[in-house]
């Protein structure tokens, strides 16, 4: 089966209580779009869905403006960027 | 000693000793020095991310520093706002920067500003300089700070930070940099529960980040950046620790710097509605009375500890917060666990007293309630004010964070 890396950042990190997990894709190839519920299914409870609807995807170091129109096939790394306020 | 301008008027005498050891760097000479002390950079946010990219610009001879912030300086800000000492405890934090800069260098032109950024004063306060930092704590003043760069056509350095992370852009950099908007169309879910707890910072993290934002303005200004919008990702405890990430131009479809921009989009805008809403003043909140039976005070809560033998005392905060400091005879029960599976933390005897405490009484209430939710026949009160009442009200040895 075909995985992608999978980087958390900032509060996807907290939420999952990881930095870093290897998901395996339910098909290839896979759009981005339905990754979103289908981590979600991975940390269900864990408040990741709300952090997922205002963080960004990049995929292999690329941030991704349209979710829609991509696609992964196995060994990418995913990162997910949530917005980051304080300072 | 400074023996006046050189023949060449550029710069002075002195200027070729204090700066030479990054004027002999190639790619930046006395070019870039020039460049530098003609060069005029306002840093929104004299905190965390400001305090360490001000000592820097200053350090390194940019002619002009405009310093925006509205608040004064207080002791938890020391961690890693270093700029600011415990002399300046209670000054202005623009005011308590601008002298720290310049007593490393006074050669620097320093223009403090104490009053709020908004939507009114944000073009008339930034017009003026060449580049603007966002070294700001808050979403609404991202927004607008990144609305105000698009409008006046200038770049704007932004860091981040939170607790071992931080993150650096360069929004509208050149001709189709994006915006804060391009990226972030929707600003992050405002926080709706009751929360008592903070987000903490390693303060070497803002600094990371801060020194980053003073490094990519010298090379903005210096003509040493490539022109390439990226975003860096700082994790202090992953590995890599530094993720670069390359931005896509900018969004034809955004409202602030696309093609259909409205013009009028910072007028228009109430920021902090279009963020959810204004913060709720926690501790205000934590200490409301609440419905009969429902809160106790610390003083009654401190008189039912005396007497009582059969209560349950159960402090909801995360556990490293319980570490730090506790009531003795609490018991640790984090909020998240005690709401996923309130049944499971239940006294075995229905007739014993429940407290539940927290930092400020806000998490607490929630808690309670879930119990209660479980068996409104329960004595279940929460503390009005949590552990910072305590302290204020039975025992000042009791520590505050």
């Amino acid at each position: 089966m075909a995985q992608v890396t999978v980087l958390y950042f900032a509060g996807a990190s907290t939420a999952t209580g990881q930095y870093e997990e290897t998901v395996t894709l339910p098909t290839t190839p896979f759009p981005l779009s339905p990754l979103a519920s289908h981590l979600n299914s991975l940390h269900p409870g864990t408040g990741l869905d709300k952090v997922l609807t205002t963080s960004q995807w990049s995929v292999d170091a690329v941030m991704v403006h349209e979710p829609e129109t991509c696609h992964l096939k196995g060994g990418e790394e995913v990162a997910v960027i949530p917005p980051v306020s304080g300072g | 000693m400074d023996t006046g301008p050189t023949k060449d008027g550029l710069l002075h005498t002195s200027d070729y000793l204090r700066y030479g050891r990054q004027m002999i760097l190639d790619g930046f000479g006395l070019e870039g020095q020039v460049k530098l002390q003609r060069s005029s950079v306002v840093v929104v946010g004299a905190g965390g991310l400001g305090c360490p990219a001000l000592q820097y610009l200053a350090a390194a001879g940019v002619g002009r520093i405009g310093i925006i912030d509205h608040d004064k300086v207080e002791l938890s800000n020391l961690q890693r706002q270093i700029l600011h000492s415990e002399q300046t405890i209670g000054q202005q934090k623009a005011r308590s920067a601008a002298e720290a800069i310049q007593r490393t260098n006074s050669n620097v032109q320093v223009n403090p500003v104490t009053e709020m950024l908004n939507p009114l004063n944000a073009i008339s306060l930034l017009q003026s300089y060449d580049v603007i930092l966002d070294c700001t704590d808050n979403a609404p003043t991202r927004y607008l700070l990144s609305d105000t760069a698009v409008r006046l056509g200038k770049p704007l350095v932004s860091g981040a930070a939170q607790k071992y992370e931080g993150q650096l852009y360069i929004y509208n950099l050149g001709k189709d940099g994006p915006c804060y908007r391009c990226i972030f169309p929707k600003p992050p879910a405002s926080q709706t529960a009751g929360t008592c707890e903070e987000t903490g910072i390693l303060g070497v993290v803002t600094g990371i980040i801060g020194n980053m934002q003073a490094l990519e303005t010298i090379k903005l200004i210096t003509g040493l950046h490539d022109g390439n919008a990226t975003l860096l990702l700082f994790s202090a405890i992953g590995s890599p620790a530094f993720r670069t990430i390359k931005l896509r131009a900018r969004k034809p479809t955004c409202p602030a710097c696309g093609q259909g921009e409205m013009s009028h989009i910072i007028e228009e805008t109430d920021y902090i509605t279009f963020c959810g809403g204004a913060r709720p003043n926690w501790l205000e909140q934590g200490l409301m009375t609440g419905s009969p039976g429902e809160r106790i005070s610390v003083e009654d809560l401190r008189r039912e500890m005396d007497v009582q033998e059969g209560y349950l005392l159960i402090d909801v905060r995360p556990r490293t917060e319980f570490g730090i400091c506790h009531l003795s005879g609490s018991k640790s029960i984090p909020l998240s666990e005690l709401l996923a599976e309130p049944a499971v933390y239940l006294p075995t005897n229905h007739s014993t007293k429940i407290f539940v405490l927290c930092r400020l009484g806000n998490d607490s209430q929630i808690a309670a309630q879930a119990l209660r939710d479980l068996d409104p026949s329960l004595d279940v009160r929460d503390v009005v004010g949590g552990l910072r009442a305590w302290s204020q009200h039975i025992d000042p040895q009791f520590p505050i964070y």
